[in-house]
């Protein structure tokens, strides 16, 4: 029920999407440097990262701020390993959230319309990272949102990469494209991949939007990064899957949940799409043992 | 004749209740509340006081005051005074110095001496004698052992907004309106989100150093404030009021030590809340600061008040200020031991502490 509920609100999501976008980008020029779940530091992040610096990032649709702070505030013992940031909050049930900025004093405060200046985009938060963070928080399901839901499509023809696939078991690794016959047993399969972010051919490792995984012709698994949320007291970027099933590391790989390979030819397919509905896709065939 | 008798015996009578009410209904004069100043040091050069060989000791008290920060002894003066490069996070036992972007954090105590060092990415923060990093995506929580060990490490549902923490409950506030009570080893023994407003926020929180009593200041539009006590396993709502302010930034609160008061920023002052009683009381001052300073012995409380002239405030429980102590310097901070009060100050030719101790004259 709970899933069939979920898939309601996708659909109706992807529906407000297809309509007319609901949010601008917060920044121009537009420069995604890390999708939902890039990790930052080791942590996957449920948000957008933007690059670049001395860029006026802008509230990305109407609304009134809730929340905001400085890296560090006297008036609490807790630091911001995200730098200053501010949260704005939409009729919707939406939180923006703007955050590794340097300050926010100054920026958008109550009743901000959409494009409102927020802060001057620089080098802030643990990370270093120069840009800012934008994510989406959804308070009437009280989970994390992939921005790009509700953001103009943006004009994208580069396909992402897939670096390094491997399946993982008994203590060993097996890297696909090098290993031809691996022994018979549960393995978890890891999938690298990447996404071209700069015009220079600069790319980033991070999960992409959609993956899709056949084993001996069948579709075993079919990711879509579109919500994170937490499930006991650990963030997964797929809420819907079983618990530890599937999830994406610290180095933004997406490790799959294990599943038995028996003796015989095995062929894997994997094919991954980004927002843009560019594709690509690679295949290999192994002899279990 | 007779009316010079009658004028001469009106006198007497006059002159006789005077003496008469001198010694029958003569009662002492209150002893006047001072402040004495004891001594005042300046920190001259930071890192000088301990190069000079006057290491700080556990016994010897944290300060954190502009960009500098340290150790006093609290009969003699600075100890220890070096300047942050990003940020620091300071107790009696143990302090950790870190750039924006630490690496490895070195968690040394308060004579300088390395006691264990972490690889954890995060910025570290402490309360309740208790040791924590936030990791980089502001949801994520490790708590440190005492040899430099991870004791629990969880994401939590949205953006961490508050906190603060006694031996037995780490107290977090998020995003989303929640509030969070975990124990030492890890276990959540407190969830609850006090809802009610337009906009669901933890703007401040605060545990009383038992651990049975917590608050916090939730909610934008309206604004309210909710007492929650420890009854049997559960905690409870003990109390709850709407509140005139509707901050959208971290507010300040906290518990005397004594448990019997928690002091936070409210519109106008300083909001009281009696936890005994169940009685609030306003003692009003402009941006205060430094809040949770209190003398139980004489049922006093202490606060710093900023905005447009610095100054320590020393009121009644009730909120009733007895008297107010004006300074020069920015950045206050504020510590109490026993009867002495001691001052930190950012002043134009450096930072500055003061020891005042209040008696009665």
């Amino acid at each position: 029920m709970k899933r069939y509920r979920q898939r309601i609100l996708l659909l109706l999501v992807a529906g407000l999407a297809a309509a007319g976008a609901a949010l601008d980008w917060p920044i121009a020029p537009v420069r995604v440097a890390g999708e939902f779940g890039t990790p930052l530091e080791g942590s996957p992040m449920p948000g957008l990262l933007f690059a670049g610096e001395e860029l006026a990032a802008r509230t990305a649709g109407k609304g009134d701020v809730s929340f905001h702070r400085e890296a560090i505030d006297p008036r609490t013992k807790l630091p911001s390993a995200l730098g200053a940031m501010m949260v704005n909050e939409g009729d919707d049930g939406l939180a923006e959230v703007y955050a590794l900025l340097p300050t926010v004093v100054g920026g958008a405060g109550p009743g901000a319309m959409q494009g409102a200046f927020v802060a001057k985009t620089g080098q802030a938060g643990i990370s270093g990272f120069k840009g800012f963070w934008f994510a989406l928080f959804d308070r009437k399901m009280d989970r994390w949102v992939n921005p790009r839901l509700f953001m103009p499509e943006l004009q994208d023809k580069k396909a992402p990469g897939i670096r390094k696939v491997s399946l993982v078991g008994n203590d060993k690794s097996y890297s696909l494209g090098e290993t031809r016959s691996l022994p018979q047993g549960s393995y978890a399969l890891v999938v690298e991949t990447t996404e071209v972010v700069g015009a220079d051919g600069e790319s980033i490792q991070g999960p992409p939007y959609f993956i899709r995984i056949l084993v001996n012709g069948e579709s075993q698994v079919e990711l879509r990064a579109e919500v994170a949320s937490t499930v006991d007291g650990r963030l997964s970027f797929y809420p819907d899957r079983k618990k530890g099933a599937d999830m994406i590391d610290g180095r933004g790989a997406l490790r799959l949940e294990p599943r038995m390979f028996t003796r015989g030819r095995t062929s894997i397919e994997i094919l991954i799409r980004d927002f843009s509905g560019n594709e690509r896709s690679a295949g290999w065939t192994l002899i279990v043992e | 004749m007779e009316e010079q008798a009658r004028r001469s015996f009106a006198t007497l009578a006059a002159i006789l209740a005077v003496i008469v009410y001198f010694f029958v209904f003569a009662r002492p004069l209150p002893r006047a509340l001072e402040l004495r100043a004891v001594w005042s040091d300046a920190a001259a050069a930071p890192g000088l006081a301990q190069a000079a060989g006057t290491r700080a000791s556990g016994s010897d008290l944290p300060f954190e005051v502009g960009d500098e920060y340290g150790y006093f002894d609290p009969a003699k003066g600075l100890r220890f005074v070096a300047k942050k490069t990003f940020g620091v996070s300071l107790s009696k036992e143990l302090y950790a110095t870190y750039d924006r972007s630490p690496g490895t954090l070195s968690w040394k105590d308060p004579g300088g001496d390395l006691r264990f060092e972490t690889q954890e990415p995060g910025y570290p923060f402490m309360a309740g004698g208790r040791r924590f990093l936030v990791g980089p995506n502001q949801s994520t929580v490790t708590e440190i052992g005492r040899s430099g060990e991870i004791l629990w490490r969880r994401d939590f549902p949205s953006l961490l907004t508050a906190f603060d923490a006694s031996a037995d409950l780490a107290l977090f506030g998020t995003l989303d309106g929640t509030l969070i009570g975990i124990t030492p080893s890890g276990k959540e023994v407190l969830s609850f989100a006090p809802g009610g407003s337009r906009v669901s926020c933890i703007y401040g929180c605060a545990v009383s150093s038992d651990g049975m009593t917590v608050a916090a200041i939730s909610g934008h539009d309206r604004q309210r404030l909710v007492v929650l006590e420890k009854r049997a396993e559960a905690y409870r709502v003990a109390y709850h009021r709407w509140l005139a302010s509707d901050f959208t930034r971290p507010i300040a609160m906290s518990f005397t030590e004594s448990r019997e008061q928690l002091l936070f920023e409210t519109e106008g002052g300083v909001g009281i809340y009696d936890a005994a009683a169940r009685r609030e009381h306003l003692l009003e001052a402009e941006s205060p600061q430094g809040l949770g300073a209190a003398i139980p012995a004489r049922r006093l409380l202490l606060a710093v008040e900023g905005g447009t002239r610095t100054s320590l405030v020393v009121s009644t429980y009730e909120g009733q200020r007895l008297f107010t102590f004006a300074f020069e310097g920015e950045e206050p901070m504020l510590a109490r031991e026993g009867d002495s009060v001691f001052l930190g100050l950012r002043r134009p030719e450096g930072m500055r502490m003061l020891r005042l101790d209040l008696g009665e004259e």
